[in-house]
């Protein structure tokens, strides 16, 4: 009993009945409880009885059952939902359609390529490329470089490990099939730069490079990772940028070729090593350009001398690649410690000059001159003029003072070129070798079939050779058909030999001041027939009735008009040779196959100039 | 006892089957006629060398070797030698030994399977460079020239009964019998026997047989025709005449008949050459119409002169 209700003494019998009711009602909810409580209990312990009772299927019935009132529930409020989104998909149907395509394909991008790794993989081979190759192939002025280029074993190395890192899972080989795939890449990139040191220097062989400098230079345009990348990832941004380059430089190289003819002579090459083959083709290259206005102007003239060589005799011969450094004198690319100056400074320039001969000495005179020869500039004393007697290479100094230049009216005209010239006497020769064979034992192979070369082992073509030199010394008329040996009869000892002698100018930056002597030799019995040379009229021959003491006729012709104009660069002379007394025995020997070569030599005054821009502004007050 | 057993049969069996030797070397046969080679020849390493020095003495060192079955050399029935010279160039080299020599050489035998060889050897003097030119090339030919002879000795049938009119069984066939090489750089590749069967005057029906040889240059060189000049005026090659070259003189005899071949003065046309060689004269019944084939022996015999030359180029430096 509550301890706020009030008494039963003191409550009437209504409220008496009132209390007992609510005691009762009471401790019938309480019963009510504990009967329902009881109830739940039973009833669980009857559910938990009869579950025991129940077969795997009776249970598995039941969960269907339950899934399928879930899923019933589900499938309403699924319903319901997808009602929902079947009208607002209907409204921006496409879009999402697009975004999922979208999304597709940036996945499966993903999934197999990485997410674009391979890109920034392409990029950093390609960056480490350009180092490794500037470090490697650049000269000792460097000194911190090889310290970079030592180094590159150990990133090439790093580059292979992290390529298999990166794209193992992408390659169909092998875990270790790719790794080894990725060493053997990372070795190529470094074996092949250094397997070139193994090749000879063979001296100039194209563009002024020799042949190991050109190798590399092509190496420095194979990337061999960056290549792998665009290629096997098929980055197209990465294939693009390499087939640009390769384009850039080959469109470089053939419009360098044939407007600079500069490259088809000696005079800028220079011994392996010294400069970096990359950085010598881009000197070429500024070069090249530089002389593109002054070669298009001069068209008119080229073709016209073109046309002349095609219809006059000339004798063209292949020139000897000497192995160490070109014959000859060459002037390097002038350097100048500026190439801005305020008038009223000093200008220094500076030619390299290299020369070397296996015959005689070669005198070398120096000048130069700014703008016009009457603006000399000083060359001091023990570099005006120097003597080479096997091989020289010097740096001539030639300054203009203040003074020499101050004619010079900088205010209108503020671009000029300083000019070096040097003019130096110098011998090329030319040889040619040509087989002879009795008339009957060439008709006897011939008869047969037989191969005569095969079995002489002869060449079928003259070989003609001329030594390096600014003038070419042609001996083979190459517009003839040849056949040698050449067959003689004692019956019919006729030489149809066309001999010949081309003298040309093979430097355009040169000129030839004059031709002081011709000399060529024919070994007895082979002689050229009297008063059978042309041209008669210009160049006076003496015909030796005898050969000299060594068995050779030699004739030497002196003074030759230099016949060089805007329409012709050469000179051709022409003779018919002979059998003396047709002593075709002597000619053959016993074997009736002789091999016997001509010489032939021009002993000239050679001039040549490089020229070097400069820019001279006014004095700033 | 039983291990005894299986102990000694162990033993013994291996010293059975390995301790005799069964083969009996005795007398090998050799045949010295084969290879496609007569005169070889080839340059010694080094000499010359690929590279000298101009004002440097250079050896030409030529080992020939006699490959063949021949036999070059000069005795009471021949005088057979090996001519050979140099070639070059006067301008890079002058001849410090003479240009020229003649040597002998035994060919294979039952004493010597591989033939005699000998080196011969020039000495060059490289001339002092004369001008700018740096490194040139030049030729240098080793000519050889040498009598030679191809042999052939082959049975054959003669076959009596060309158009199988007897029924009995022939006791030889005749037909076409290809060979490889003689021993010489002149083989003789194929022998075709044709039996006619001719009528005489007096109605004698006899068989005329008749043989259809060819001939092939297998060697590496080329040959001429051998005259009666000697071999020194012959191998002297300014002085052969065009007739000549690629020509080879043939002889062939059945047993001890002589066989006359047309042409016997072959010529050579893409190194093959052919000739058919018949019975003429008194042996003209030689083979009467018996029906009955006979084995006989072929001999052939083939004369010329072989050219061949080896050619190295040196280089000569400063």
């Amino acid at each position: 009993m509550a301890e706020d209700e009030p008494q039963e003494s003191e409550m009437s019998e209504e409220d008496q009945e009132y209390q007992r009711i609510k005691e009762w009602q009471r401790n019938s909810r309480y019963k009510a409880k504990l009967h329902e409580r009881a109830n739940n209990e039973l009833e669980k312990e009857e559910q938990q009885e009869a579950e025991q009772n129940k077969s795997s299927k009776e249970k598995m019935w039941e969960k269907a059952q339950m899934l399928g009132r879930g899923a019933k529930k589900f499938g309403s409020v699924g319903l319901a939902v997808g009602a929902g989104a079947y009208s607002l998909t209907k409204a921006t149907g496409r879009g999402v359609k697009h975004v999922a395509r979208k999304t597709r394909d940036v996945a499966d991008r993903a999934e197999s390529k990485l997410g674009g790794a391979y890109k920034g993989f392409f990029w950093l081979t390609l960056l480490w490329h350009i180092i490794d190759a500037w470090t490697f192939w650049v000269s000792e002025k460097s000194g911190w470089i090889p310290v970079i280029n030592k180094s590159s074993f150990g990133v090439y190395l790093v580059i292979a490990i992290l390529a298999w890192i990166l794209f193992f899972r992408f390659e169909s080989s092998g875990n270790i099939n790719t790794l080894f795939k990725y060493l053997a890449i990372s070795g190529l990139a470094v074996l092949l730069p250094a397997l070139t040191a193994f090749f000879p220097d063979s001296g100039a062989v194209f563009m002024g490079m020799s042949l190991v400098e050109l190798l590399r230079a092509m190496l420095l345009l194979v990337p061999i990772w960056p290549l792998y990348i665009a290629n096997h990832f098929e980055y197209k941004a990465g294939r693009t940028l390499l087939n640009l380059i390769w384009a850039a430089v080959i469109i470089a190289i053939l419009f360098t070729v044939v407007l600079d003819s500069e490259f088809l002579s000696e005079s800028v090459t220079g011994s392996g090593g010294i400069r970096a083959p990359a950085g010598k083709v881009w000197d070429v290259v500024k070069t090249g350009w530089s002389n593109l206005w002054s070669t298009i102007v001069g068209i008119p003239g080229n073709v016209s001398r073109e046309i002349r060589r095609a219809t006059d005799p000339n004798y063209e011969s292949e020139v000897e690649k000497n192995r160490y450094g070109e014959l000859g004198v060459s002037i390097d690319l002038l350097q100048t410690t500026s190439k801005k100056y305020t008038k009223g400074d000093a200008i220094d320039v500076f030619a390299p000059i290299k020369g070397q001969t296996f015959v005689g000495v070669v005198d070398v005179k120096n000048s130069c001159y700014l703008d016009n020869p009457s603006i000399q500039g000083d060359i001091p004393k023990g570099y005006r003029e120097f003597t080479v007697t096997n091989y020289d290479e010097r740096y001539i100094p030639c300054s203009f003072s203040k003074q020499s230049y101050s004619v010079l009216d900088v205010s209108k005209k503020q671009n000029y070129n300083v000019y070096f010239q040097s003019n130096f006497n110098f011998e090329t020769w030319g040889y040619i070798t040509y087989s002879f064979i009795d008339r009957n034992i060439r008709n006897g192979f011939y008869s047969r079939n037989e191969d005569i070369h095969q079995f002489y082992g002869l060449e079928q073509y003259p070989v003609a050779v001329y030594t390096a030199g600014p003038v070419e010394l042609g001996l083979v008329d190459k517009t003839k058909s040849w056949n040698l040996p050449y067959s003689v009869d004692s019956e019919n000892p006729i030489i149809a030999i066309p001999f010949g002698i081309t003298i040309k100018n093979d430097d355009p930056f040169g000129k030839v001041v004059s031709i002081n002597e011709l000399e060529f030799k024919l070994p007895s019995p082979l002689k050229v027939k009297d008063n059978s040379c042309v041209p008669s009229d210009l160049v006076r021959f003496n015909y030796p009735s005898a050969p000299n003491s060594q068995g050779y006729y030699v004739y030497n012709l002196q003074n030759i008009p230099l016949l060089f104009s805007r329409d012709r660069d050469y000179i051709t002379i022409q003779c018919l040779l002979e059998i003396k007394d047709n002593d075709v025995g002597e000619l053959l020997g016993t074997g009736g196959v002789s091999i016997n070569t001509f010489t032939a030599k021009a002993k000239y005054t050679y001039q040549i100039i490089r020229s070097t821009p400069i820019t001279i502004e006014e004095e700033t007050i | 006892m039983k291990t005894a057993a299986i102990l000694l049969v162990i033993i013994v069996l291996p010293l059975i089957f390995f301790g005799c030797d069964s083969s009996d070397p005795g007398i090998t046969s050799f045949n010295p006629y084969q290879g496609s080679e007569g005169i070889g020849v080839e340059f010694l390493k080094n000499a010359p060398p690929k590279q000298v020095y101009q004002g440097e003495q250079v050896s030409i060192i030529a080992n020939m070797h006699n490959k063949g079955a021949y036999h070059v050399i000069s005795n009471s029935s021949q005088d057979d030698k090996i001519f050979f010279h140099i070639t070059f160039d006067k301008y890079y080299f002058q001849p410090i030994t003479p240009e020229k020599g003649q040597i002998q050489l035994t060919g294979k035998n039952y004493y010597d399977h591989l033939g005699e060889s000998k080196p011969v050897e020039f000495v060059l003097q490289a001339n002092a460079l004369e001008g700018q030119r740096e490194s040139p090339e030049s030729q240098i030919i080793f000519n050889l020239c040498y009598p030679y002879h191809t042999k052939l000795v082959q049975d054959i049938c003669l076959d009596s009964d060309p158009f199988n009119l007897d029924k009995r069984k022939k006791t030889c066939n005749s037909q076409t019998i290809s060979f490889k090489d003689q021993g010489a750089p002149i083989a003789i590749t194929i022998v075709e026997p044709r039996m006619s069967v001719m009528t005489d005057d007096s109605n004698n029906t006899y068989v005329s047989p008749s043989f259809i040889i060819t001939f092939k240059n297998v060697g590496s060189g080329n040959l001429v025709s051998r005259t009666e000049k000697p071999i020194e005026d012959q191998c002297n090659i300014k002085n052969t005449g065009v007739v000549e070259f690629g020509h080879a003189k043939v002889q062939a005899k059945l047993s001890s008949h002589p066989l006359v071949c047309s042409p016997q003065n072959l010529s050579f046309i893409d190194n093959e050459a052919k000739t058919t060689c018949f019975i003429q004269g008194e042996s003209k019944q030689f083979i009467p119409l018996t029906f009955v084939t006979q084995p006989d022996v072929l001999y052939i015999d083939l004369d010329y002169i072989y050219l061949d030359a080896i050619t190295k180029t040196v280089e000569i430096v400063r």
